[in-house]
């Protein structure tokens, strides 16, 4: 973690910002009532028990949701279990453009692209980006901003880039993070 | 000292209590949920019970309630509050969810050891009345210390309290919640040598980062944090205010002037800062600058306490203003709303924060109890003194 960025940060946050905003928005997708998630969670065990932490996982045949999972974990699973409903979290384009530049950060695979669901039987229903230009925009005035001592307007670009985590929704916008849900085609 | 009409502070702590009960989940354990807002960061999917510095105000406040009426429900409510932390307790000593505005997720600073501050006073309170369960809140704050904060935080060899483990970092108003916790158990296990060990070597580091000198405007002002030697030049009145309470108790335990100094500096600088209407802004840089956006209501009240605790060691600062500023957050439902300003912190993109000033965060909202139910400890006290239940109560003396 850079000194000069970490005024506002909680050092005791296990993840990054981005991955715990994709959490969140995996929770208002997939939480019931009293935060029981029914759903058959696979892929990286760190982020299956973060999710888990938001209340509790209960295993369903029908849906599945992948958590920085493989393909081949994925194409395994399905074609195993052939659930109605999926939700994926993988990385986007963004992500092997700046994954280099921050060494802290566990890259997790991209998800697949849209003819691989179509060969298998399934349809996209919803597609969300994490992270994407503007949030990279406002992180960016932050680190610069406070190395020519603007801590005051630092700190704002700072809250702005945690405000513009969930990125624009057009099609083609580049993002660090993806979370897609796919129905299987009647 | 002020002037007000006895009944209006009780009446809105009896509002955020009963708001305080519609705010309990059983998901994932039981205790207090809801949402949460922060200036930086903003929890509102995860809204299950959270068990961070929310318990600390709780368990004060309803201890205070006791201490005012003898009505045993007060007492009740903070025993359900204390075994929400016993039962939430993990096997590594941590809490669940206990960071606030990152949950869901353990280890929260300072929030662990607020909640341990919480279950402390809850020990000392029945420690004759009820000495099982007395000695089950101890043995549970006693372990979550021993375990995070005096094993894995404590960095023996520079013996600072650090913000991480393996990180240089340390944060003057998280410390000064470990100097209360330490300073708890201490008197409860009779270890005079806690204070020395860990307590007063906190304080001194603490004080080294205090502005100091006439000549600048920041004048007692308390850094927020350091990364190394390498302190960050800003400075939160609400982070400085949480540490003047714990620095003065200190004082009082070992009688060292030096503390009583900076915690006296610290409340004076805050008090030349705040704004008219009774406000404070939400940072000052070192370079003069200031982000007023956005200005607590419901977590002033830690500032309000700090006063008192500052008037009752000879401070003199009316605390009026910061009583005003913290009952116009009064809401119908009972609770005190967040803050004035999140939608102008950053032009076009805050707007969609408008919603955050109004909302009810029970971390937020255990501020104000904690300082109104201690108004009201004093204002029931003066009338059991002069007599005069339906006269005017005076409270926030220091004459």
């Amino acid at each position: 973690m850079r000194a000069e960025a970490a005024v506002m940060l909680d050092t005791g946050a296990a993840l990054p910002i981005e991955m715990r905003a994709s959490l969140d928005l995996l929770f208002e997708l997939l939480a019931g009532e009293r935060g029981v998630i029914r759903t058959s969670a696979i892929g990286k065990p760190s982020l299956i028990s973060a999710l888990a932490a938001y209340g509790t996982i209960e295993p369903s045949r029908d849906h599945s949701t992948f958590l920085g999972a493989s393909v081949s974990e994925i194409g395994l699973n399905i074609g195993r279990n052939q659930p109605q409903q999926i939700t994926v979290l993988g990385s986007g384009r963004l992500q092997h453009v700046i994954g280099p530049l921050r060494r802290s950060v566990d890259l997790i695979p991209r998800v697949p692209a849209g003819g691989w669901w179509k060969h298998r039987g399934y349809q996209l229903i919803r597609s969300i980006k994490v992270q994407g230009a503007g949030s990279l925009f406002w992180s960016s005035c932050d680190r610069l901003l406070r190395r020519v001592d603007r801590p005051q307007l630092a700190d704002r670009c700072r809250i702005a880039m945690l405000r513009t985590l969930i990125a624009a929704r057009w099609s083609t916008a580049p993002a660090t993070l993806l979370i897609q849900e796919f129905r299987r085609a009647a | 000292m002020i002037a007000m009409q006895p009944g209006s502070l009780v009446n809105v702590v009896i509002g955020l209590d009963r708001w305080f009960d519609a705010m309990r989940v059983d998901w994932p354990t039981r205790g207090y949920g809801g949402p949460v807002v922060h200036w930086w960061n903003h929890s509102l999917a995860y809204r299950g019970a959270g068990l961070d510095w929310r318990y600390e105000g709780i368990i004060d406040g309803y201890l205070a309630r006791w201490r005012a009426t003898n009505e045993r429900e007060w007492l009740d409510k903070a025993i359900r509050a204390g075994s929400d932390l016993v039962e939430g307790q993990l096997a590594n000593g941590q809490y669940r969810n206990s960071a606030f505005e990152l949950n869901p997720t353990s280890g929260g600073t300072p929030h662990e050891a607020a909640a341990d501050v919480g279950l402390l006073l809850l020990a000392h309170e029945l420690r004759v009345a009820d000495p099982v369960a007395s000695q089950r809140f101890l043995d549970t704050a006693r372990h979550n210390l021993e375990a995070y904060w005096f094993d894995q935080l404590w960095h023996q060899p520079s013996s600072t309290l650090r913000d991480a483990r393996g990180e240089p970092t340390f944060v003057p108003n998280k410390a000064a919640t470990f100097i209360d916790a330490v300073l708890l158990l201490s008197e409860l296990t009779k270890r005079d040598d806690l204070v020395e060990q860990y307590a007063l070597p906190t304080a001194a580091k603490i004080i080294e980062m205090q502005v100091t000198g006439p000549e600048s405007g920041l004048s007692g002002a308390i850094a927020q944090n350091r990364f190394g030697d390498r302190v960050i030049d800003a400075y939160f009145p609400l982070y400085i205010a949480r540490i003047i309470p714990p620095i003065l108790r200190l004082y009082e335990r070992t009688g060292d002037l030096r503390l009583h100094g900076a915690a006296l500096a610290a409340a004076r600088f805050l008090e030349g800062i705040r704004e008219p209407d009774g406000g404070f802004p939400q940072v000052i840089y070192g370079n003069g600058k200031t982000n007023r956006r956005p200005r607590w209501i419901a977590g002033s009240g830690d500032i309000l306490r700090a006063f008192v605790m500052a008037n009752q060691h000879g401070a003199e600062i009316d605390v009026s203003p910061s009583i005003d500023w913290l009952l116009r957050g009064v809401r119908p439902d009972g609770h005190i709303a967040t803050a004035e300003g999140f939608d102008r912190i950053i032009p076009l993109v805050s707007r969609r924060d408008r919603f955050a000033d109004e909302l009810g965060v029970v971390g937020w909202c255990d501020k104000a109890f904690r300082a109104l139910a201690l108004l009201t400890l004093g204002e029931q006290s003066q009338r059991a003194v002069a007599g005069t239940s339906n006269a005017v109560a005076v409270i926030g003396s220091t004459a």
